[in-house]
């Protein structure tokens, strides 16, 4: 911490300096950040949007099935009786991964190679930070959602073994949190659905 | 060792430990039976193939290429998948507990 603390205070007051040197100087509108996301082209930013909505999905649903998986072979030591009941878990870890696949190939059915400054305009804007966007919510939802299962369904698995009636009631629960998942869903197809293909 | 304690029984190895009897034939079936591992499997390969290929069939046929709808029929059916298994899940878990009830009367 202490090393890293003087090297931001040291880069901070650098940046400073030749920040205000430049402000007093005439040279502030270098420092335009709508100009710089302005110049980043639409397909960057609807390419970034699906690969992050399918990557942050997939790690949601890797760590769920990492947590869950890992609990039901501890209980099994208890409890020998893993049975079909037991790995609903898994395939509710199964469906986040799902549903970032969908929205992926939802977005990407809005890309198309337009050449030329035609890339530009403003609805080809609009898909690509739209498209951005969608990819962030729909991911970071999943991302949370499959790690919320997966601490669930550790639970599930563990009080399956210690007590076989607690199961449905925390089965239940795993439901309301796979329900969240969904939430991301929803919303990132009316965000990227108002949005033009390419064109 | 002070924290070890010495029970008249400790001479012996405990039972799981103790050498098997005397018996050619060991329980060698694995703890998951292959019916659970086949119901996964086929849960799975539906939850891939089944969201995916109904949001290709329906996104030219159906919706006209509104891929909005069919992406949401896509999420349909993968919750559909879901709610099956779950159906099947407790399907199994209930006939299982009718044959252990039954047995436990048999033997009395």
């Amino acid at each position: 911490m202490g090393g890293l603390a003087y090297g931001s205070y040291g880069a901070g007051t650098a940046l400073l300096i030749v920040g205000l040197y430049m402000l007093f100087n005439g040279e502030g509108e270098a420092f335009n950040v709508g100009a710089f996301i302005e110049s980043i082209s639409p397909y960057a930013w609807a390419s970034t949007g699906i690969a992050m909505c399918i990557g942050f999905s997939v790690v949601g649903a890797a760590w769920g099935i990492f947590i869950t998986g890992s609990s039901i072979i501890g209980g099994g030591v208890k409890a020998p009786r893993i049975r079909t009941k037991n790995l609903i878990s898994i395939i509710f870890c199964e469906v986040v991964a799902i549903y970032g696949v969908i929205m992926s190939i939802v977005f990407s059915s809005k890309l198309s190679q337009v050449g030329g400054d035609a890339g530009y305009s403003g609805s080809n804007y609009y898909t690509g930070y739209a498209l951005f966007w969608s990819g962030v919510l729909v991911g970071m939802c999943n991302l949370i959602c499959g790690v919320s299962v997966g601490i669930n369904g550790s639970s599930a698995a563990l009080a399956d073994a210690a007590d076989p009636s607690l199961f449905v009631k925390i089965l239940v629960i795993e439901i309301f949190s796979s329900v969240l998942g969904l939430f991301g869903l929803i919303i990132g197809l009316l965000l990227s659905g108002s949005a033009n293909d390419f064109k | 060792m002070a924290t070890q304690r010495t029970l008249p029984s400790s001479e012996k190895t405990p039972s799981h430990l103790a050498s098997p009897p005397p018996n050619p034939k060991s329980n060698i079936t694995p703890a998951v039976p292959a019916s659970v591992i086949f119901k996964l499997l086929a849960f799975t390969f539906a939850m891939i193939t089944l969201p995916i290929g109904s949001y290709f069939l329906s996104v030219k046929t159906i919706f006209k290429g509104n891929s909005t709808y069919a992406g949401a029929l896509a999420a349909i059916m993968a919750n559909v998948v879901l709610i099956g298994y779950v159906v099947v899940a407790f399907n199994d878990d209930k006939s299982e507990r009718e044959e252990a009830e039954e047995e436990r009367k048999k033997d009395r």
